[in-house]
């Protein structure tokens, strides 16, 4: 572990009464150092918590917000668990990956743009729906992809990801 | 002064127990039962037969309702429950076969089934699948899925036991569970969210535990599969045979399972009070040895030197003549038995003491002297309600892994402290304090314990003394676990557990030895002052030690080895050598060309513990049976045989029994009228010991730290013999190392990875450094027993050595890895195994 992510660790473990609650704000504090959760990562809050880097990894993965790799300026997540499906996600995935030129969870080679498909968004009310960086985006038509994707190639993010 | 005893320690309940013990009624389909309060609704089901289906369910386990398969139909609850996390209350009654019921079934088996890859007819675990199984008795005949399958990994090499289908995968988490909660190492995880969900690794790293085995048996469907049973049957087409695992002393209970006369696999045989139900690696795959070609499969006679193939009754000749020879005079000797069964050990001081006419019999071949405690024996169960387990010596992970999980499970569910003294940290899967002591003081420590205990305060020691001390006196019941090695400890902590007693404690001890039936060999007397049921003998023979000087000194006209190959295993390779090269006659019963027997004049060929029947005592005295499984190869023939044939070949016949039952009756026997003869005695007489302190104080660093002293550390998957021959084993078998602490390191300028060569009072051996704090400075932990590189060519009888180490620069390594084993001196033992 390098002195800062030390020091970074121990302002966070000192935070709760139990250490292990310190490890997600830990493995974010990594992903803002890195640019994702990288082995290093992984091990040195594994040593943090006392848990094993096995465990760190179960937990680290269940989240996608937390990257194995490095990622993109613009993470696009399209859900695709079962309202979202039931709802046309399936069209607006096919739609995006096409418009996009990338299989899940590529990143384009210019490093713009990481595309996903993730489980439940938790906004099956307002389904189809996809997560751009932290913003949320409901209803998504086609079309509507496309407006957004417009503007996200003509700017730069807001929030980038990964969040700071 | 007597002390109060202790607060005791915080107990908590297991989830798996029932709360109470209070009985309550219930009603299961009609059918009343009374079971404790709080039990499982699944497990009252049970106590009437009724069997409810279960996935992520499993009786060691917590119970986690991840599947929901076992729902069932309770009255007065408008939904469905899980019969595997539901509990029984007075007059709860319960439906398990009701229409709704069987919908739910239909329902849950439906989405597991979903994505299943329906590979069953080339799946291992078909025909003993509770996927299948199930949904036979309670699924949909059809799937309504139309869309395409999820699909993932399949064929995944999961580490060096297992194969993994993620697809035929259904999260039930029980491998996961068994990792954790079982084995208490958690390396096996689910990683991934929802439909990806996989089972994995760290970084996809391979799941090495040494329980890994097991995983593959809870698992209820074919994700998990066992490697060296890839393909190779149909549990229909399997015979079973009860069976005794011979790789440790713990003596774990399984099966044997056979086809067309050959070992297929191992299965756990559910011993509550021994396994409880789990058995470790190495005693699952260790049994392909049989198969090799290395396995001796007929006699062999060395003439001219050289060995050429007898047979038996030629062999039985050859050694008849040297051995009655060597009887007349008295110079003889015959070393083993801790690796046979009871009977056969029995059998074998027989033979030394009634067809030899002597007491030189002794099955100590390694550093271990004692296999018992003179008194306050305990059993394996008495780890479950410790309150404080004190280990010295014993590598209990490494030693005995099935008593490792008990002693996981007290400590990680029970909060038993687990404290361990010796001269560097041991790694254990849970919490441990480590007292570090050189291992020349700990009988030291146990009487200055004594004393504390004794007197309530402390009479000289450094301040932990009182500490430990205390730990005793508040503890509720005390365990303690040596190896046997250090007589003197072992009397010291006898007089500890004594003062203990006194004052109420509850205590036990476990010796866990180096060789699986040593306990059985030194109650049927293979030892040479005590003949069976520690009997002192009036006129007591050699030691193994004193029969190596002897051979060594010329005085020793022939040896008898059975099932024993001290030449690795003997700390004092340079006495062993010597004794073994000068001994005008040697004959050696084994099943593989151990590096003892590569320097013998008669080597009989002998049954592996498949091919023969008979009994072992574990390590907490209970005697258990094993049977034949497979025939043994034409021209191999049991230890019973030999023994039987030589006796008749010395003009004995019929002292001793060519079979198992005959053999067991002579040795019940004999026990029968000790036990009369001996009435209530309670401490056992003591094996006759040598005095090797002096030639190792065992805190003998070298202050210039030019030479190391020298630890020698036994790995599960390490040592000679069916191990270092077994190709289940060799995926997981170590290279030899040496750790070494960072300061000699730089000193010596070695980096890990390096080769090192260390050399001592019997030559030298070339081993890997790796570079850690685990070893004092000063000191090398040396891995023990390979047979590529023996340490004992390094250690004194203490069990204990020194050595100069040496960095080998890269021409030497060369001409190490390109020329011979040579390398090292004793090249004699190189050759062993290979080719004959
Ligand atoms: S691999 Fe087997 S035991 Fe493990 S979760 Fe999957 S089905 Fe269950
Ligand atoms: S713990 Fe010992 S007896 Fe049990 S399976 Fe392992 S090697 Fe065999
Ligand atoms: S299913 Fe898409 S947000 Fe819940
Ligand atoms: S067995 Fe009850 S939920 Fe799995």
């Amino acid at each position: 572990m390098t002195p800062e992510r030390e020091r970074r660790g121990a302002q966070l473990v000192a935070k709760y009464p139990n250490a292990q609650s310190a490890l997600i704000p830990f493995l974010q504090a990594c992903q803002e150092e890195d640019g994702y959760v990288s082995g290093d990562a992984i091990r040195d809050a594994a040593e943090l918590t006392g848990i094993t880097p096995a465990e760190v990894e179960s937990i680290a993965s269940f989240y996608s917000l937390l990257f194995k790799e490095p990622v993109g300026k613009h993470v696009i997540q399209v859900c695709r668990t079962l309202s979202c499906m039931l709802r046309g996600a399936d069209e607006l995935r096919d739609h995006a990956r096409m418009r996009l030129g990338l299989a899940n969870g590529e990143t384009s080679a210019d490093g713009r743009f990481t595309y996903e498909e993730v489980e439940c968004l938790a906004a099956c009310d307002r389904a189809p729906c996809l997560q751009h960086n932290l913003e949320f985006h409901y209803d998504v038509t086609p079309e509507d992809f496309d407006r957004q994707l417009e503007r996200w190639r003509a700017e730069e993010p807001a929030v980038t990801m990964p969040a700071e | 002064m007597p002390i109060p005893k202790g607060p005791g320690v915080q107990r908590s309940v297991s989830p798996l127990q029932p709360s109470s013990h209070r009985l309550v009624n219930v009603i299961i389909d009609g059918n009343a039962v009374s079971v404790p309060e709080g039990t499982l609704v699944v497990e009252a089901a049970k106590a009437l037969g009724t069997s409810v289906p279960v996935y992520c369910y499993h009786p060691k386990m917590d119970p986690v309702g991840l599947c929901r398969i076992c729902l069932v139909e309770i009255e007065k609850m408008p939904k469905l429950q899980i019969a595997c996390s539901t509990r029984v209350s007075e007059g709860m009654v319960v439906h398990t076969m009701s229409e709704r019921v069987a919908e739910a079934r239909r329902g849950v088996l439906e989405f597991l089934l979903l994505n299943h890859p329906l590979d069953c007819p080339i799946c291992d675990k078909g025909g003993e699948c509770d996927l299948q199984d199930f949904t036979m008795s309670y699924g949909p005949g059809a799937s309504r899925l139309n869309e395409p399958k999820l699909h993932k990994p399949k064929a995944v090499d999961l580490g060096p036991t297992i194969v993994l289908d993620e697809e035929r995968c259904i999260l039930c988490r029980r491998c996961t569970r068994f990792d954790a909660e079982i084995a208490q190492e958690r390396n096996l995880v689910v990683v991934e969210r929802g439909h990806r969900s996989l089972i994995g690794t760290e970084n996809g790293g391979a799941y090495t535990s040494y329980f890994s085995g097991n995983t593959t048996e809870i698992c209820p469907v074919g994700a998990l599969t066992s490697k060296p049973y890839r393909f190779r049957s149909r549990p229909w087409d399997l015979g079973h045979t009860d069976s005794i695992c011979n790789q440790c002393p713990v003596g774990c209970n399984f099966r044997i399972d056979t086809r067309f006369g050959r070992i297929m696999r191992t299965f756990t045989r559910e011993n509550t009070s021994v396994d409880d139900g789990w058995i470790c690696d190495r005693g699952r795959y260790t049994f392909n040895y049989l198969y090799q070609p290395s396995r001796l499969r007929q006699p062999l006679v060395r003439r001219g030197g050289e060995f050429v193939a007898a047979s038996f009754d030629e062999a039985i000749a050859a050694s008849a003549g040297p051995l009655a020879a060597a009887a007349q005079t008295g110079r003889v000797g015959v070393i083993g038995g801790g690796r046979l069964s009871d009977e056969e050990a029995f059998s074998l001081q027989r033979f030394a003491r009634q067809v030899l006419h002597t007491n030189n019999i002794d099955h100590r071949a390694g550093a271990q002297r004692l296999a018992s405690p003179a008194r306050y024996q305990a059993r394996l169960e008495d780890l479950d309600d410790a309150s404080l387990i004190l280990i010295f010596g014993a590598l209990t992970p490494e030693q005995a892994p099935i008593l490792d999980l008990r002693l996981r499970r007290a400590v990680a569910r029970r909060h038993a402290k687990l404290l361990f003294v010796g001269p560097y940290r041991p790694w254990f899967a849970v919490p441990c304090n480590y007292i570090e002591y050189t291992p020349g003081a700990i009988g030291d420590l146990m009487n200055q314990l004594s004393d504390v205990v004794h007197h309530g305060r402390e009479e000289k020691g450094d301040g932990f003394v009182s500490e430990i001390a205390n730990e005793l006196v508040g503890a509720e019941k005390i365990i303690a676990i040596h190896n046997g090695r250090d007589a003197d400890a072992a009397g010291a902590l006898d007089r500890l557990m004594d003062t203990l007693h006194q004052y109420d404690h509850p205590v036990g001890i476990l010796v866990v030895g180096s060789q699986a039936n040593s306990r059985g060999a030194e109650a049927a007397g293979c030892i040479p002052n005590l003949s069976p049921a520690y009997i002192p003998v009036d006129d007591p023979g050699m030691t193994t030690h004193q029969m190596l000087t002897a051979a060594a000194e010329g005085k020793l006209d022939a040896l008898f080895i059975a099932g024993a190959n001290p030449a690795l295993t003997y700390p004092d390779g340079l006495l062993v050598r010597r004794a073994l090269d000068s001994v005008p006659f040697l004959a050696v019963a084994e099943q593989l060309m151990t590096e003892t027997a590569a320097v013998a004049d008669v080597v009989f060929a002998a049954s592996s513990f498949a091919e023969k029947s008979g009994h072992l005592t574990n390590l907490e005295g209970r005697r258990q049976a094993f049977k034949a499984a497979v025939e043994p190869p034409v021209g191999v023939f049991s230890d019973l045989q030999i023994f039987s044939a030589l006796a008749s070949a010395l003009g004995r016949e019929g002292v001793i029994a060519a079979d198992a039952d005959a053999a067991f009756a002579q040795l019940r026997a004999a026990e029968d009228l000790i036990r009369r003869a001996r009435g209530g005695q309670t401490s056992l007489p003591r094996p006759q010991t040598d005095d090797v302190s002096d030639l190792h104080s065992g805190d003998a660093v070298d202050a210039t730290h030019h030479t190391l002293a020298i630890i020698p550390v036994p790995r599960l998957y390490g040592g000679g013999g069916a191990a270092a021959y077994d190709p289940g084993v060799a995926p997981m078998r170590p290279e030899p190392f040496a750790v070494i602490h960072p300061d000699d390191a730089v000193r010596l300028g070695l980096d890990s990875g390096d080769r090192v060569q260390l050399s001592g009072r019997g030559g030298s051996i070339e081993v890997e450094a790796k570079i850690a704090d685990q070893a004092p400075p000063g000191v090398a932990l040396v891995l023990a027993d390979m047979p590529q590189a023996p340490v004992n060519r390094l250690l004194d009888a203490s069990g204990f050595g020194s050595a100069t180490a040496q960095k080998l620069r890269a021409e030497e390594r060369l001409r190490g890895e390109l020329g011979s084993s040579s390398v090292a001196v004793g090249d004699g033992y190189a050759a062993a195994g290979a080719g004959v």
